[in-house]
């Protein structure tokens, strides 16, 4: 019968509700399915792990199931997290997968903090482009970027000396023009009455 | 002149469960009258079929002059497995695992791998054939009652076949000392004169002959073998005595053979192609089974294999061919064996819950039975009970974890039709209801001078499971009806079971509903059977308030309005603490002779019972527990290996 064909298993660890499924997923059974977790968040389960990792096949409404069971468990302060690697699953949750929190198995789930993230969201990367890199490969391209960044700092770096080293000699030459116009003038008013007197003649104005 | 070939086939077999001390003291003495005959007969030839745990319990020295033996070209080895797996039984990559292990050990303490395969019961599997090949097994080795009557009289070997693979097939005539012949050349003369084929080859004669390593009667069954030694030394040169390999290599098949699926529990019986109708017509054997099925499964899923290896090699001994057969010494007819190989899954199973690190316990909803319908599974640490809500909502099976004891395990020894692994209301579940008229009395309830009024025991339940910091619980619905005067009327029964954490205390409710606007009276009871090895013995007692009851289940019992009361079974190790809302009139029933055939009785069985008086839209209620406690256990495990 397609509305009971799937196995499930529920059992507590650590505060938390796992959920595993096995067998093909019809949609027959999102009401069960529904119902089920309906009847757990009555009884006061908040976190929940559901393992789809043997899940045969998987039709596209109950991603559908899943995205509403997460906001309802969201409302209740809850959480709600999928396990799985599997190509068939994978392929219908794929879209969603910024939505839904998944995991690839149950050791991801331990490890927590940046690196983890970055290492689901290199996986979920991986899976939606289907561009899968060795580690080796992915070493060297970081060392090259990282030497493409590093000089183009330096670079930066350069110029930025250059263009203080500059201002500081306009800024010297400016000073000394004011000087010097200051000085002209001083001079010039020396000078003055000598010229006044004809004793000097304006070479200045003869020019 | 031309000389036929005789092979001798030796087969020690365990007729009985034997403890490992015995069996390792009857091995010995085989494998010693053994080496005396091959030194009395150095003409002789022997091929010994035994499986790796019985090679086991063989010490260093007698192991040492086997490999003697061996290396003279006197003996071949012949593998069953490690253990004897059940092949049509069992899951394949259990008995791949299981001859794979055998194989090695074989190895380890004789230095040789074993030539060729006998599957006892000659239980022979098709698909078999390329396993055995790939495993370097030479030939299989089958009773010649398996191949079809037009060349079952021909003396040779042939060539067993199954999708494009082949495998040298050995047919072979079986003797038991106690029915040996005693005119052995007259015999020997009679099986040749029978093959009426051309064939300008040497003729070639099986003697597949039976050692059983538990003898009850005087009789040496090495007598017997002695003067067949002597016979055949006399007639040396009409009979050459041969390995299996020897003659293989030196003579061509006499053709080819499609050998079916079967199994022979009898020797010159019928061939029954379908002997798992036969097999799950009784309880149990199924049960067992998907037990095993399931655990297999599960430890194939675990990649840890220092986790899995020591379990793998319990399971070899689960799936033993003479543990899941009827029979009144072993088998799964055998009290003692069936609690014995539900210990070993029990174990395995704990073993696995505590690797999963599961807390306060687990539901699982899955087609435990394999026949379409989903069972519910409730476990914690201590306790799992397995729920039909498709036949009544009864628990089928329930383990005691901590005393790795099914308590459910009782069974009815007669057949039922048509084939199931359960038969609702025959199968010797816990919590068959029932609706009976209000005048009933124990004694109508043992001789089933009874009318059911209701449709609950074998109908189906809706289901909602639910798991709490409390526990985990099941509730079960049925809308039904009951009987008055000639009109059924509307019924509900709500079911309730629950487990309370990690606790070792199984809870269960009963709430039946009145939706019409008449007043209903009745009896309602619910029966329950325990399977307690104390039982055959009369060790099993019951005790409420001061007040002791011996022998529980060898007469009937009745007591009325207990709310307190508790079963205790010193053999098994178990006690069992009952506690009801409401007063209950509580029956026990003897066992009767005819129904247990002449075996042991095989369960306490109880009934549970209260008048209820239902008024138009009302409801009554009954809330209960079985609390289960380990007591230190007086009973000794019959088959230590």
């Amino acid at each position: 019968m397609r509305f009971d064909s799937l196995d499930i298993t529920i059992e507590g660890r650590d505060d938390v509700v796992w959920i595993k499924f096995s067998g093909p997923f019809h949609k027959e059974q999102i009401p069960h399915i529904r119902e089920k977790f309906s009847v757990l968040l009555e009884d006061g389960n908040r976190l929940f792990i559901v393992d789809l990792e043997n899940v045969t096949g998987i039709e596209d409404s109950a991603v559908q199931m899943f995205l509403q069971l997460l906001s309802i468990i969201k409302a209740k302060n809850g959480e709600l997290k999928l396990i799985f690697k599997n190509e068939a699953v994978w392929k219908v949750f794929s879209q969603f997968s910024n939505l839904i929190p998944i995991f690839p198995d149950a050791s991801a789930l331990k490890s927590g903090g940046f690196l983890a993230s970055l290492r689901r969201r290199s996986e979920a990367l991986s899976r939606k482009t289907g561009i899968r890199i060795s580690r080796p490969v992915a070493i060297f391209l970081l060392t090259v970027l990282c030497g493409w960044f590093l000089t183009l700092v330096f670079i930066i770096y350069l110029q930025n000396r250059h263009i203080k080293d500059q201002q500081k000699e306009l800024l010297e030459l400016t000073q000394w023009k004011q000087h010097s116009i200051i000085e002209i003038n001083s001079l010039s008013e020396r000078i003055k009455p000598l010229e006044q007197l004809g004793i000097l003649r304006d070479t200045i104005s003869e020019k | 002149m031309k000389r036929d070939n005789i092979a001798i086939l030796l087969h020690p077999y365990k007729n009985r469960l034997i403890p490992r001390s015995a069996l390792k003291d009857s091995v010995e003495r085989f494998v010693t009258k053994l080496l005396s005959l091959s030194t009395d007969h150095p003409h002789l030839r022997f091929n010994l079929v035994m499986p790796g745990y019985i090679l086991e319990t063989v010490n260093t020295l007698l192991l040492s002059s086997l490999r003697e033996l061996h290396k003279k070209g006197v003996l071949e080895w012949i593998l069953t497995g490690y253990t004897e797996p059940f092949l049509s039984l069992s899951p394949a990559d259990l008995t791949k695992d299981n001859i794979v292990h055998g194989m090695r050990i074989f190895s380890e303490l004789t230095g040789e791998t074993p030539a060729g395969f006998l599957p006892p019961f000659s239980n022979w599997e098709p698909s078999f054939i390329d396993l055995l090949r790939k495993c370097n097994l030479g030939y299989a080795v089958l009773s010649r009652d398996q191949l079809p009557s037009q060349t079952r009289t021909s003396c040779g070997y042939w060539m067993a076949e199954y999708a494009g693979n082949s495998l040298p097939l050995i047919a072979s005539d079986t003797i038991y000392h106690p029915s040996a012949p005693a005119d052995f050349k007259g015999w020997v003369d009679q099986i040749f004169a029978q093959d009426k084929l051309e064939n300008q080859q040497s003729k070639f004669l099986t003697l597949q002959y039976m050692v059983p390593l538990y003898s009850e009667n005087e009789t040496d069954p090495f007598r017997w073998l002695s003067f067949a030694a002597s016979e055949i030394d006399k007639h040396l040169l009409a009979y050459q005595p041969v390995r299996f390999s020897d003659h293989i290599r030196s003579t061509q098949p006499l053709g080819l053979q499609y050998i079916p699926s079967s199994i022979r529990l009898e020797p010159k019986e019928q061939l029954d192609l379908h002997f798992f109708n036969y097999l799950y017509s009784f309880d149990q054997i199924g049960i067992l089974q998907r037990k095993l099925l399931e655990v297999s499964e599960q430890l194939h899923s675990i990649e840890d294999t220092r986790l899995t290896a020591p379990l793998l090699r319990q399971l070899f001994f689960v799936q033993d061919i003479n543990r899941l057969l009827p029979g009144k010494e072993n088998g799964f007819e055998n009290l003692n064996d069936r609690l014995w190989s539900y210990s070993r899954l029990i174990d395995i199973e704990n073993a696995l819950h505590q690797y999963n690190d599961v807390k306060g316990g687990q539901i699982r909803v899955t087609d435990f039975l394999r026949n379409g319908s989903k069972s519910i599974i409730l476990s914690n640490r201590a306790l799992k009970a397995y729920i039909d809500h498709v036949n009544g909502g009864s628990i089928f099976e329930f383990d005691f974890r901590e005393r790795s004891l099914n308590l459910c395990a009782a069974y009815n020894p007669s057949p039922h039709q048509p084939p199931n692994i359960t038969a609702a209301g025959n199968s010797r579940t816990w919590f068959l209801d029932r609706m009976l008229s209000e005048e009933i009395k124990f004694s109508d309830l043992l001789n089933g001078n009874y009318k059911d009024l209701g449709n609950f025991m074998a109908g189906q339940f809706e289901y909602k499971v639910r798991k709490t910091n409390e526990g985990v619980k099941v509730n079960m619905v049925r809308h039904g009806s009951i009987i008055r005067g000639e009109k059924a009327c509307p019924l509900n029964l709500e079911k309730v079971f629950g487990l309370e954490q990690d606790g070792a205390v199984l809870s269960f409710v009963y709430q039946l509903s009145n939706p019409s606007l008449m007043t209903y009276s009745f009896k309602f009871s619910t029966q329950l059977t325990f399977s307690l090895q104390g039982l055959p013995g009369g060790e099993v007692r019951m005790q409420h308030g001061t007040e002791t009851i011996e022998k529980l289940g060898w007469e009937l019992t009745g007591l009325q309005s207990l709310t307190r009361w508790n079963i205790v079974d010193r053999i098994s190790g178990v006690k069992l603490y009952f506690q009801t809302q409401k007063p209950l009139d509580v029956c026990f029933f003897p066992q009767s002779q005819s129904e247990c055939s002449g075996i042991s009785p095989q369960g306490l069985t109880a009934v549970l019972s209260c008048n209820v008086n239902l008024e138009p839209s009302s409801q009554w209620k009954l809330i209960g527990k079985i609390t289960f406690r380990k007591l230190r256990k007086k009973g000794e495990d019959p088959d230590a290996v």
